[in-house]
């Protein structure tokens, strides 16, 4: 008799305690843009060369008389990398002449560099103060050329470079 | 009181007791798609409709009986990289519910009954609106939508 008992008692309480019921989700997203814009101020020139003689344009100033800095400005309102690859040469009628450069940020056209000088593929991620509001930033390209290449015939040795510029969060 | 009054209580409490219950499992939810905004432009709202077949919200619902679903939805989204919000609003006239041939536009703001099939998936879409702001921060931006479905009855 007992055990019957106990087995309606069973049979009452279990409906109640189960409840039917589920639950899922779902994601929503959505990805802002970054606002990204370079744009090229100033050629790196080295002036004219006596041959034998080498000369070098330094970031951080307006460079004297006859050369100029090179630079180009980026407005972006959030983390930014710059990558480029390295001539070795500056090209010419006579053939090469090696050259090297060095590239810094600033935060002023032609003004004192934020970091020191690095290797133009090396420049470190240039980090927004405010990430969504936008800011100006300078990248300086500089360089030298040795006296002991410059012995060569004489006309215009060029080169180029480009850089790209993404943004990062 | 006697075996055999025993017996015929217990059979009439098994018959009461012998009406089909619901039980945990019995509601299949299938998360089936995110709500996508996309690429956006900083200031500028968008919009996605509960008709937008690849950008709006699905789950679909599989279950017998009465069922009420309801949502919890987010006002904002979370940038992945540094915590700053994107304002979201999903709104009364953002559900579409039913099954294929028979939707309805409902208020994801509020329950919504409705009727399940074991066989027939019912769905229920979910559209809405960002609002980046002018300054907004680019990057990676997510929320989670979360929805919970009780069997309300046979």
């Amino acid at each position: 008799m007992k055990k019957v008992v106990v087995l309606a008692l069973a049979l009452t309480v279990t409906p109640f305690a189960i409840e039917a019921q589920n639950t899922a989700q779902v994601n929503a997203t959505a990805t802002i843009l970054a606002n990204v814009v370079a744009t090229p101020l100033t050629n790196l020139e080295f002036g004219q060369l006596q041959p034998g003689t080498g000369t070098t344009v330094s970031t951080g100033a307006a460079a004297p008389g006859g050369q100029t800095l090179g630079e180009f400005q980026i407005v972006h309102n959030s983390n930014v990398t710059v990558s480029t690859t390295v001539p070795a040469n500056l090209v010419g009628p006579g053939g090469n002449i090696a050259v090297t450069f060095l590239c810094a940020y600033a935060s002023a056209s032609q003004g004192p560099t934020d970091i020191g000088d690095v290797a133009c593929d090396a420049l470190p991620t240039r980090v927004v103060l405010l990430p969504g509001v936008d800011e100006t930033s300078f990248v300086q390209v500089a360089g030298s050329i040795s006296g002991a290449d410059t012995n060569v015939q004489a006309g215009a040795y060029s080169t180029s470079m480009t850089f790209t510029v993404t943004a990062v969060n | 009181m006697s075996a055999h009054r025993v017996l015929v209580l217990i059979a009439a409490l098994c018959a009461l007791l012998s009406v089909p219950q619901p039980s945990t499992g019995q509601i299949a939810i299938f998360p089936a798609q995110d709500l996508v905004f996309g690429p956006l432009q900083r200031g500028v709202p968008e919009f996605v409709a509960t008709t937008d077949a690849a950008r709006r919200a699905q789950f679909d619902v599989i279950a017998r009986g009465s069922l009420i679903a309801t949502f919890v939805l987010p006002t904002e989204m979370v940038s992945l990289a540094n915590g700053s919000v994107l304002p979201i609003a999903i709104l009364a006239n953002d559900g579409l519910a039913g099954r294929s041939n028979s939707l309805v536009v409902f208020d994801p703001t509020q329950p919504l009954t409705f009727r399940g099939h074991p066989s027939k998936p019912f769905s229920l879409y979910l559209g809405g609106t960002a609002d980046p702001g002018a300054s907004q921060s680019p990057g990676s931006y997510s929320a989670t939508i979360t929805l919970f479905v009780i069997q309300a009855g046979a």
